[in-house]
């Protein structure tokens, strides 16, 4: 695939050049809070940055309306379910290497479940249509470990371009159709090769500066009853954990979902939204029984899923991307990291 | 080493080793700059991972046993020993009895949120206190701004930093500032129209994520399953609409009425930065007007909300 220059001068008539095609989405600063917004060049923030919500929710919005259905008795199509497939294609920008490795990883369960054909449309359909621009991290966060969980900060997998700051200008690297599709709507110039050399050493000077000695892919392929066993862990990390979603709702690769069905007179819609293992209702069965009754059983589950049994089903691929939202905002300081380390069958 | 970490891991240990208590509930050393580690020590050992700095802002009194036999040493400061106050009141646990309170008068803890907000930047790498002044380091940068700056809002408005309740002082008693007007977000919104005031809520609850920090930070959010979890009836919806994230947060306030201590625990759990104490000031401000209480200040006074006098306030009947 090519190699590109876009000057950074140029930066908002590129974006603007994709407005007319695509939504076009890109990090801005609302009320304190730096996330994804609805692309406008007077709110651009135009340096790296780590958004406080991942892209998750461009694959997997915290509301996905999956049906709609109406119950009047007049109507031919009562009671019948009609699918409601998301249509908008979109760009998003100053995607970082780690989060656009999320929506391979989810995609894994979502729609390369090694052992289920079928593919969930809404996400397969959202994945199609969503271009996304990345753009490396040069400097890595402090909370950062991508380079842990099988990533690097200019990881490619996921991308459909992907931009290294080289200064005054950017080196556009396109990746896939979809990303020469959007590089196609403006007019930029190639690369020279010393570009793509200085890129290089950008990116090799970043993983450099990446932390050693991290162990986040200890606990897979370990014993899971040894793993169960590590109760000192889990009654320490349950004794503090709130139980709450921060850490779900933050994490790029946590996926998991509730279907509900909300009715508004004779009009119906069947939708998920996202769901967290941290709350007592998402193992609550029918019969008042709850196997994950305690906090220490929760907090222990979405470890495990994590870095044990993700990996031991998905290719030995850990369910985490090392953006280090969750160790960020978790309000009582649960550290993945650390858990990770300590997470060895005895 | 500070002399408030060596004094609570000290008295902790002196606690612990005597069979005085159980358990004794304080912070242990963050893994992040910034971070607050909930923590408790059962063992004379456990003891010397006990911490303090101005970022331990969870409130304990969440945290510890309630309904249970055990005795328990818990850190407080004035919110948290109003709390604990408050849990009393309720029968959630015997204050005389059972626990014995760490008293850590307050100078006002710190907001992390604020801090990236001064410094513009959530990568931050090194936080250190000296005097009056916080000096933070992260990519790029080496600021220092002033502590009361970048002091959590519930407690620049605080009145009480002395715990009202203490068995053993880790520092010195500071004053008390009963009288401090601390209605400035009351006043903010009531300034306002209906109409503005809807939106002006609308917008600050906008970037809700529904993920119960706020309720699951809160010492007074103890109920065994929260209305918004109840499934069988289902009482409000679960999604992010506006009309059931507003009911989830004016419930939850109105839960609080009475027994709110404004201890800020919700605000620094969240984590996209929304002001919820501006619901519960609102109501703690009435409470106050209306019955004269303000919460867990004594261990004799119940809540005015869960108690009827024939002399109560009825003008809305």
């Amino acid at each position: 695939m090519s190699e590109l220059i876009l000057k950074k001068a140029d930066l908002t008539a590129f974006l603007d050049a994709l407005t007319g095609a695509y939504q076009v989405w890109a990090p801005a600063e609302v009320d304190g809070v730096v996330d994804y917004q609805p692309y406008d060049p007077e709110t651009l923030i135009r340096e790296k940055v780590r958004p406080r919500l991942s892209v998750k929710k461009f694959f997997h919005p915290q509301r996905e309306n999956m049906f709609k259905y109406t119950l009047d008795p007049a109507s031919e199509e009562c009671n019948l379910m009609k699918e409601t497939l998301p249509q908008d294609k979109r760009v998003i920008f100053g995607v970082s290497s780690c989060d656009a490795r999320s929506v391979v990883l989810n995609g894994l369960p979502f729609c390369n479940d090694p052992t289920n054909e079928r593919k969930d449309v809404y996400y397969q359909t959202r994945w199609d249509n969503t271009v996304l621009i990345g753009w490396g991290c040069d400097e890595p966060c402090v909370t950062c470990f991508c380079h842990a969980t099988g990533g690097h900060p200019f990881g490619e997998e996921g991308l459909d371009i992907i931009l290294t700051d080289l200064g005054e200008k950017f080196l556009v690297k396109v990746l896939t159709d979809k990303g020469r599709a959007v590089a196609g709507l403006y007019q930029l110039e190639e690369a020279r090769e010393e570009d793509a050399k200085s890129a290089a050493k950008v990116a090799e000077k970043a993983r450099a500066a990446m932390p050693g000695g991290l162990k986040m892919g200890q606990p897979a392929g370990q014993d899971m009853m040894g793993l169960y066993g590590l109760e000192e862990l889990w009654e320490e990390i349950g004794s503090r954990c709130l139980n709450c979603g921060v850490c779900t709702y933050l994490c790029p690769t946590c996926y998991c979902f509730d279907i509900l069905d909300e009715i508004k007179g004779q009009e119906g819609v069947r939708f998920r939204i996202w769901d967290a293992c941290m709350f007592p209702l998402y193992t609550l069965h029918g019969t008042g029984h709850n196997p994950r009754a305690a906090k220490s059983a929760r907090v222990r589950q979405r470890f495990m899923h994590k870095l044990k049994y993700f990996p031991d089903r998905h290719q030995k691929k850990l369910s985490c991307v090392g953006c280090g939202r969750c160790v960020v905002y978790c309000p009582v300081n649960i550290d993945i990291r650390e858990v990770a380390s300590r997470m060895k069958a005895s | 080493m500070d002399e408030i970490v060596l004094k609570i891991r000290q008295t902790a240990k002196e606690l612990l080793s005597e069979g005085k208590v159980d358990e004794v509930w304080g912070f242990a050393e963050p893994s992040i700059p910034m971070g607050c580690r909930p923590y408790v020590a059962r063992t004379p050992e456990d003891a010397d991972k006990l911490w303090w700095d101005s970022f331990c802002v969870m409130n304990l009194a969440n945290f510890v046993p309630r309904r249970s036999d055990k005795k328990f040493a818990v850190v407080a400061q004035g919110c948290v020993s109003r709390n604990l106050v408050v849990h009393h009141l309720e029968g959630q646990l015997d204050l005389k009895e059972q626990v014995t309170v760490l008293g850590v008068p307050s100078i006002g803890m710190l907001d992390a949120e604020a801090v990236r907000q001064a410094v513009g930047s959530v990568e931050i790498s090194e936080v250190s206190e000296e005097g009056g002044k916080v000096r933070v380091k992260g990519l790029g940068f080496d600021k220092t701004v002033s502590r009361l700056e970048v002091m959590r809002d519930s407690c620049k408005t605080c009145r009480f930093h002395n715990p009202v309740v203490c068995d053993i002082w880790i520092k010195d008693k500071t004053a008390d500032e009963p009288n401090k007007d601390k209605n400035a977000r009351v006043d903010q919104v009531e300034a306002l129209e209906p109409k503005e005031r809807q939106a002006f809520f609308e917008k600050m609850f906008s970037r809700c994520l529904r993920c119960y920090a706020c309720r699951n930070a809160c010492p007074l959010c103890y109920c065994e399953t929260c209305f918004v979890d109840e499934s069988k009836p289902q009482w409000l919806g679960k999604s992010v609409e506006m009309s059931d994230t507003l009911s989830f947060h004016f419930l939850r306030a109105f839960h609080c009425a009475g027994r709110c201590t404004d201890c800020g625990a919700c605000e620094s759990a969240c984590p996209v930065g929304i002001p919820v104490r501006y619901l519960t000031r609102k109501l703690e401000a009435d409470i106050e007007a209306k019955y004269g209480y303000q919460a867990g200040l004594d261990l004799e006074t119940k809540p005015p909300m869960s108690v009827y006098l024939p002399d109560d306030t009825d003008d809305f009947m």
